[in-house]
């Protein structure tokens, strides 16, 4: 092999096979069955109970000002918008501020176990302006949210499923328009957090479903659908984090720059949890992965590609040549 | 630190794409090569870095989430490097 030769391996190494590796180890580890589970069980602890889940962001504070303006009666609900759990221009100052215990949808409402919980703006005693900004919207989701993962499970994707069923629109609406936005989730455990980020989603505001009233009927509501997929070492970091003990694991769920993709100013575009006197229903899924075996091959196929890599290293120095004493005669 | 990896691993690859066009007549310009040089490097490290998760593996082995196989795999990878950069100021060409 002449020097072009060896620099083309060179660079098919690093860039070629390398990546390759890489992605063929992170996604070995994390193939789950691909099927999506019901997080939270329609039997058994109910959402109405203490410690009660709540509002950790309700849109930013773009809107509050009207509110204020609407209602300045000191400790009015109205005044309130929700900021990392407290309500910054409410005299009480209790963490959090705005609780919420919500309800279950029945099977069949909703294509997944459905929570029903307060929409952003439920507490206001003003009627709700019509908007709430671009963000962030954030929801700290106690165990009983999640309470059907089994213990000793590691999952590897979270889907959250938002919808406002108050309303059925029409299909070709003008209310429904594509969508971007940012997500970030949060794992809460032994007074500890651990935080996965960059989650980048671009889909629209339309959700499109069978539902079950007299009969099955196909409905568009506002709403969409969030995945959360984590990759493999991800997944075993969450596992180690809080040692399959979900039972004692809340979350935080924040979804924040909401976008229009279509330029326009994002204005009142409508969300399926931006509102006021009504419930959205928030849907949990999960898929879980075997920890065990998706450490083994993580770990393995690491050992194995740094030993490649290793080897790759001392064949580029003059003491080993493999190419030479492989194909001495053949490729010279 | 893992952006870094990243960049002398790009740069490694752009010394050797800018170094096999000159020996074999190409790229004799100054302006020409470090034209191409920077090219070369941005691209590859946009592909590294936005289009492989080649990042987030370096930094999860840094951050001890794979254990000894990950710190074993940094240690091979900059033990390559290095080996790459010396043949290149040596020989050039990343492998002899």
């Amino acid at each position: 092999m002449n020097a072009v030769q060896f620099n083309a391996l060179a660079i098919i190494f690093l860039l070629g096979v390398m990546p390759f590796a890489v992605a063929f180890i992170s996604n070995a580890g994390s193939s789950s069955t691909g099927t999506f589970e019901d997080s939270k069980a329609f039997e058994g602890t109910t959402v109405a109970a203490p410690p009660y889940s709540f509002w950790m962001n309700n849109g930013g504070q773009n809107y509050s000002g009207v509110y204020f303006a609407s209602d300045p009666a000191d400790f009015g609900a109205n005044r309130t918008y929700v900021e990392d759990g407290y309500c910054p221009a409410w005299s009480l100052t209790t963490y959090p501020c705005l609780q919420f215990f919500g309800g279950l949808t029945y099977p069949g409402e909703a294509p997944m176990q459905g929570i029903t919980i307060p929409m952003s703006h439920y507490y206001s005693t003003q009627s709700y302006i019509g908007a709430s900004g671009d963000g962030p919207f954030s929801w700290y989701l106690q165990p009983r949210m999640i309470d059907n993962i089994d213990q000793e499970t590691a999952v590897d994707k979270f889907r959250f499923t938002f919808i406002d069923q108050n309303v059925d629109q029409n299909c070709g609406s003008s209310i429904f328009a594509n969508i971007t936005f940012e997500g970030q989730i949060e794992f809460v455990h032994d007074n500890r957090t651990k935080k996965y980020a960059g989650f980048d989603f671009d889909t629209s505001n339309k959700y499109e479903y069978q539902t079950r009233q007299a009969h099955w009927v196909d409905v568009c509501q506002v709403g969409f659908q969030t995945v959360f997929d984590l990759n493999g070492f991800e997944t075993l970091a969450l596992d180690e984090f809080i040692g399959g003990d979900w039972d004692n694991t809340s979350m935080i769920i924040t979804l924040n720059n909401f976008q229009r993709e279509d330029g326009l100013t994002f204005g009142n575009t409508a969300l399926p949890f931006a509102g006021g006197t009504q419930f959205f229903t928030l849907g949990i899924e999960h898929q879980e992965v075997n920890p065990v075996e998706a450490g083994f091959i993580i770990k393995t196929g690491t050992l194995v590609l740094g030993a490649l890599t290793f080897a790759f290293a001392i064949a580029s120095t003059p003491y080993w040549d493999p190419f030479k004493n492989s194909f001495k005669g053949v490729i010279d | 630190m893992i952006e870094a990896i990243i960049y002398i691993s790009t740069l490694l690859i752009s010394l050797t794409v800018v170094g096999s066009a000159g020996n074999a007549g190409y790229l004799n310009g100054a302006f020409q090569r470090g034209f191409a040089g920077v090219s070369t490097q941005i691209v590859s490290s946009n592909f590294l870095l936005s289009y492989t998760n080649f990042e987030t593996f370096i930094r999860a082995c840094l951050d001890g989430k794979i254990g000894i196989s990950g710190y074993f795999f940094l240690l091979a990878l900059g033990v390559l490097l290095v080996v790459w950069i010396n043949n290149l100021i040596e020989y050039r060409q990343a492998i002899i």
